[in-house]
């Protein structure tokens, strides 16, 4: 293994290595068989120092094949805690696959699940433009619904069902109209994980729409606007440019524009590092049509599921 | 007559298998997704589905070879939806991998086995920051609060162990005869 490689691998193996590092890293095992010998060497000393046997003696033999009371108390969670706490909720029927993943965020170090967000409940419909707080969905009028017209959820039994653009009619792009949900989450018990200033919020979710006529496009976006508590807006209307003049620091993903085939879900990603004073970020899902449907425009078939929210410290998207 | 197994039963014997994959399929994740925050992302995404296709699992085939199966696709999944590892999900890198590995496997079995004594000789200090990093999930700030360091410094010296870690298993391995002597 030569140097290079070993720093390549070690920043790799980190989470430390840059877009043009792993654009490298892909070329060396593609071209390089040596380096893919030296890869799978390495790679399998991390794997075994961070998921083998070797570092893992507090633990004693057989202790992960018990399955843990019905009702024992939920510890305090490392990620290794994580599986027989939700296989064990599981069993029970008393956990969705959401809770297990918010299982994981009390006192983990990084990263963290902040939110998973299928859209299960129907507690998730954005019903109205306030009060914005944390845990609501709030927006534009929408509705969560199960598979329908062809077009099955992204993730679980039901997704998010945009329906009319409400909120920021005032702010609406010439010849055409956008409709937003907006969700607001508190940081505040992440701060440790961010003080520095080198923590990253990545959120990524998931958008279709049913097919449509060649005269109409859509097109989705993810906004992050990380707040001070007292720069959080009370209440949605024109919230897209409220938060944007408030935002600590904001980010937004490139527009994606919708294909016709209700089969293929597109899947958006967002990063923003957070501020360390940041105290809430609000999340925006947002669709658009580029073409006019009257005053009060209806969207037909467009949706959002999957919603994932996670905190690290791994570098941004260059 | 025996009774059929009850569902809750047949429950439990899953989650007995599901329990004892969990750490050999974060080392099969860890292969194709090194860092181990994302490694433990897709682990999760790959025990929820799991748990969610127990009806489908025959008791009477290994449970590893179907858990990593669907251990793949999340991987792929991973690569799809991260632009900076976009390029992996685009042609057969994971079977290009999967193939040196199996040809090494016996190899790698002794590296493992070597592993143990080899950690047993590293100084206190280095084997409290390989601890704190991949024992106890500390993070490399944390460490380098606790060690009075500075963040490069920690990253420097967990690169310094693995690769005194890997000096020492090969020599390990030369001595007896496993590897040729250089």
């Amino acid at each position: 293994m030569t140097d290079d490689d070993e720093d390549l691998f070690a920043r790799v193996c980190d989470g430390r290595a840059t877009a043009a590092e792993l654009a490298d890293f892909h070329r060396r095992l593609r071209t390089d068989a040596a380096a893919l010998d030296a890869w799978v060497r390495y790679a399998d000393l991390h794997a075994e120092l961070a998921a083998g046997p070797a570092l893992g003696a507090a633990r004693a033999p057989g202790e992960r094949l018990a399955l843990p009371p019905p009702a024992a108390p939920r510890p305090a969670s490392t990620w290794r805690q994580w599986a027989p706490q939700a296989a064990a909720g599981l069993c029970l029927g008393l956990l969705t696959a959401t809770m297990v993943w918010a299982v994981v965020s009390p006192v983990a170090p990084v990263p963290r699940t902040v939110l998973a967000e299928d859209f299960e409940s129907p507690a998730a419909v954005p019903a109205s433009r306030v009060p914005l707080g944390p845990g609501l969905w709030r927006g534009d009028a929408a509705e969560v619904v199960g598979a329908q017209h062809g077009l099955a959820p992204a993730r679980g039994a039901k997704m998010l069902r945009f329906l009319r653009a409400d909120a920021e009619v005032a702010a609406k792009p010439a010849g055409g109209h956008i409709a937003v949900v907006y969700r607001l989450i508190d940081l505040r018990p992440y701060r440790a994980d961010f003080a520095d200033g080198e923590g990253v919020l990545e959120v990524s979710a998931s958008f279709n729409a049913l097919e449509f006529p060649d005269a109409e496009s859509y097109g989705c976006a993810i906004s992050l606007y990380a707040l001070e508590a007292e720069s959080v807006p009370e209440r949605v209307g024109r919230l897209g440019s409220a938060l944007a003049d408030e935002a600590l620091a904001m980010a937004r993903s490139s527009r994606t524009k919708l294909d016709r085939d209700p089969a293929s879900w597109q899947r958006l990603t967002t990063e923003l590092r957070l501020p360390p004073q940041a105290e809430f970020v609000a999340v925006r899902l947002h669709i658009n049509q580029s073409f006019e449907s009257g005053d009060n425009p209806v969207f037909k078939g467009s949706y959002a599921d999957d919603l994932r929210v996670s905190l690290s410290r791994r570098a941004p998207l260059p | 007559m025996d009774a059929a197994p009850s569902p809750q039963a047949d429950d439990e014997a899953f989650l007995r298998q599901f329990m004892l994959g969990e750490r050999a399929l974060l080392r099969f994740i860890l292969r194709y997704v090194p860092a181990a925050a994302d490694a433990r992302d897709v682990l999760q995404e790959t025990l929820v589905t799991l748990w969610a296709k127990r009806a489908e699992f025959d008791a009477t085939r290994e449970f590893l070879p179907w858990a990593c199966g669907i251990a793949r696709f999340k991987v792929r999944e991973f690569w799809r939806r991260q632009p900076r590892w976009e390029a992996f999900a685009r042609d057969d890198l994971m079977d290009l991998i999967d193939r040196r590995a199996h040809e090494q496997a016996d190899e790698l079995s002794l590296r493992g086995e070597k592993l143990r004594d080899c950690l047993a000789k590293l100084p206190p200090a280095q084997r409290a920051t390989l601890d704190g990093y991949y024992r106890d999930d500390e993070t490399v700030e944390s460490l380098a609060l606790r060690e009075g360091r500075s963040p490069d410094a920690v990253y420097k010296s967990l690169q310094r162990i693995r690769r005194s870690l890997l000096d020492c298993i090969e020599r390990s391995l030369r001595t007896e005869g496993v590897l040729p002597q250089p």
